[in-house]
């Protein structure tokens, strides 16, 4: 019986191929010319109505009528950066336990109510943001809107879910810390960002109390220091009342209480590591430094290039109002160019041309100062090095020569586009709506989106690479081994500094135990 | 299975399956493609592209007694399929 299935998919599978091959055949044919991209087409860009309760907080709402669904997003403007350093993840670990339990609803009893009314409850937090979101149908909205306030204005923080969180979230991290791709992201906030990783160490993690957690409550979450943003089938004048209603009562607390952390305090310079004095200053131009994480037996090697970047999501104008920063719109093209989509620079030479790895690519992480940008991939121990200099070949190309016209055009519609299918779901909306808020930006902003793509020019791509990718960090995790020597060939001036997997310290500045 | 061919799910349930069912089908109708899928599946199913005007509201009017009729008709032990599963002797990526 088991012969005979196992002949069926045999033989089943050898006809699939088959058809497979041939048909893949005739579409590579027919595809030799893409077809040009059409005319760009404007998205209706919804208008934002704000309006502020008596007690600060500030509404937001984006009435579009499409289908009977309302997202509603408490954000926070207080996230990792205003956490201790020694109790990195501190405030994800607020935000997630604020649905697991009020004075008056147990954890289950508030995932059943949002499941029985067809809802969902989501809770996090980001690096400068808290958020609570939900949606549901709009004719469901207001029963909604009483648990969205009531696991913020009185979660109970019971010790026995802050546990539980704290034993699921260590879990993860044991797993999560033996994969070269989160061990690279992990080891850059430090080495290359001068910052803390948002989801925590072990060991920052076992450090937060309940205490811990009400007391960044009571600091972060504040009416004046927050905005409740309602997007989808909700009239301004339904979505204010509601707010008023349910939020009404949100005070501010007696005394101003002086924040813990600030992001200008946290940031500070990166560490002043003396520079490669054997290198060639034309070899790698890129690249100030060489980290190898030693992840012996790790069947993957995770390649990245990480740069702090001079410009943060926000400027600010004459009168000291936050304006988006000039950089914005020449970074998200460029990054479009080089490593977003399957189609980027990137996953070209990585991937499609080479078969070196199943996707490679690149993004930024907006800051309000400075920001951090990085490219990852993951290939084979064996190519990793090879890997490497193909990433930094593209990241100079791009400061050396131009984006042809017929490269450019596609890669800023891959950015309006995505852009316009965003404004089409509720929580799509909402948050573009809450990137904005993170950073004090003017809602109208929404309105520069698309033209800002459009308007980004060559020359601003390759300035912006140039002064960008010009000491950024190469850091490669993986089994050394394996590379250690075809890396050393590559770059052959350049100090390679490793460090063993386990003798990692991420709350050290030398990252050694 | 048993006891909801024998006893009658409450009015709660069933308006919360209904909630999600209903949630879902929006969320998944808010952008185009998912517009798109709405509409061929209403033809291949329905033969009617105009049925996904329709189908929420028939999703709304399902009674309590629809829902047992239906588990009692489809799953009876006749219909059902059990798979076992057992390891193999032997690694089948080797043969």
């Amino acid at each position: 019986m088991r012969l005979i299935l196992k002949n069926n998919l045999l033989l089943n599978s050898a006809i699939f191929a088959f058809l497979l091959s041939s048909f893949a055949f005739v579409i590579a044919n027919a595809q030799e010319q893409p077809p040009t991209p059409s005319a760009p087409r404007s998205a209706k860009i919804p208008g934002v109505v704000e309006k502020k309760l008596p007690n600060d907080l500030t509404i937001a709402t984006v009435e579009r009528k499409n289908v009977p669904l309302v997202t509603v997003q408490l954000l926070v403007q207080s996230g990792a950066s205003n956490e201790d350093v020694a109790k990195a993840g501190l405030a994800n670990l607020t935000a997630s336990l604020l649905t697991k339990g009020t004075k008056t609803r147990s954890a289950s009893q508030i995932a059943e109510q949002l499941e029985f009314l067809g809802g969902s409850i989501s809770s996090g937090a980001g690096w400068n943001n808290s958020v609570v979101t939900i949606t549901v149908m709009s004719d469901k909205l207001d029963q909604a809107m009483a648990i969205l306030a009531d696991v913020v204005l009185n979660p109970k923080f019971d010790q026995k879910e802050l546990d539980l969180l704290k034993s699921q979230t260590l879990d993860g991290l044991a797993y999560n810390l033996k994969q070269p791709g989160f061990l690279a992201n992990y080891v850059a906030s430090k080495y290359s960002f001068s910052e803390h990783p948002a989801g925590g160490t072990p060991e920052t993690i076992k450090a937060i109390t309940s205490k811990d957690i009400a007391d960044f409550k009571k600091s972060e979450y504040q009416a004046a220091n927050s905005v409740l943003i309602f997007t989808g089938d909700i009239t301004t004048v339904k979505a204010q009342a509601l707010a008023a209603k349910y939020f009404g009562r949100w005070r501010f607390p007696a005394t101003v209480i002086e924040k813990i952390a600030t992001i200008e305090d946290d940031v500070q310079n990166p560490p002043d590591i003396a520079p490669n004095t054997g290198a060639k200053q034309n070899e790698v131009p890129v690249v100030r430094r060489v980290l190898v994480v030693d992840l012996p037996d790790s069947g993957q090697a995770s390649v990245n290039y990480t740069s702090m970047i001079n410009a943060g999501r926000n400027d600010w104008d004459a009168k000291n109002n936050p304006i988006s920063s000039k950089k914005f719109y020449p970074a998200n093209v460029l990054n479009s160019v080089l490593g977003g989509g399957y189609s980027s620079r990137l996953n070209q030479e990585i991937r499609i041309k080479r078969g070196l790895s199943y996707g490679a690519g690149s993004g930024f992480s907006w800051r309000s100062e400075t920001s951090n940008f990085s490219t990852r991939t993951q290939t084979k121990n064996e190519s990793a090095a090879e890997v490497a200099e193909l990433v930094l070949a593209e990241l100079k190309r791009l400061g050396d020569s131009d984006v042809s016209a017929a490269e450019l055009a596609p890669r800023k519609l891959v950015l309006t586009g995505d852009f316009g299918r965003d404004l089409e779901t509720t929580v799509g909306l909402a948050g573009r709506v809450a990137e904005l808020y993170s950073f004090n930006l003017p809602v109208n902003e929404l309105n520069a989106f698309i033209p800002g793509v459009n308007a980004v020019t060559n020359s601003q791509i390759k300035e912006f690479a140039s002064q960008n990718f010009k000491s950024g960090d190469l850091i490669i995790v993986g089994d050394y081994k394996i590379f250690k020597d075809d890396l050393a060939k590559r770059f052959p001036n350049m100090k390679i500094e490793v460090i063993k997997a386990d003798e990692l310290d991420l709350s050290k500045d030398t990252l050694r135990k | 299975m048993r006891k909801i061919q024998n006893t009658p799910v409450s009015a709660n349930e069933l308006a919360k399956a209904k909630n999600q069912l209903i949630t879902r089908t929006l969320q998944e109708r808010e952008q185009n493609d998912g517009k798109a899928i709405a509409i061929e599946r209403a033809i291949a199913y329905e033969g009617d592209a105009a049925a996904v005007n329709t189908d929420i509201q028939k999703l709304q009017a399902v009674t309590i007694a629809d829902v047992q009729r239906v588990m009692k008709k489809y799953f009876t032990d006749k219909n059902r399929v059990v798979i076992y599963y057992q390891n193999g002797d032997e690694d089948e990526s080797k043969k």
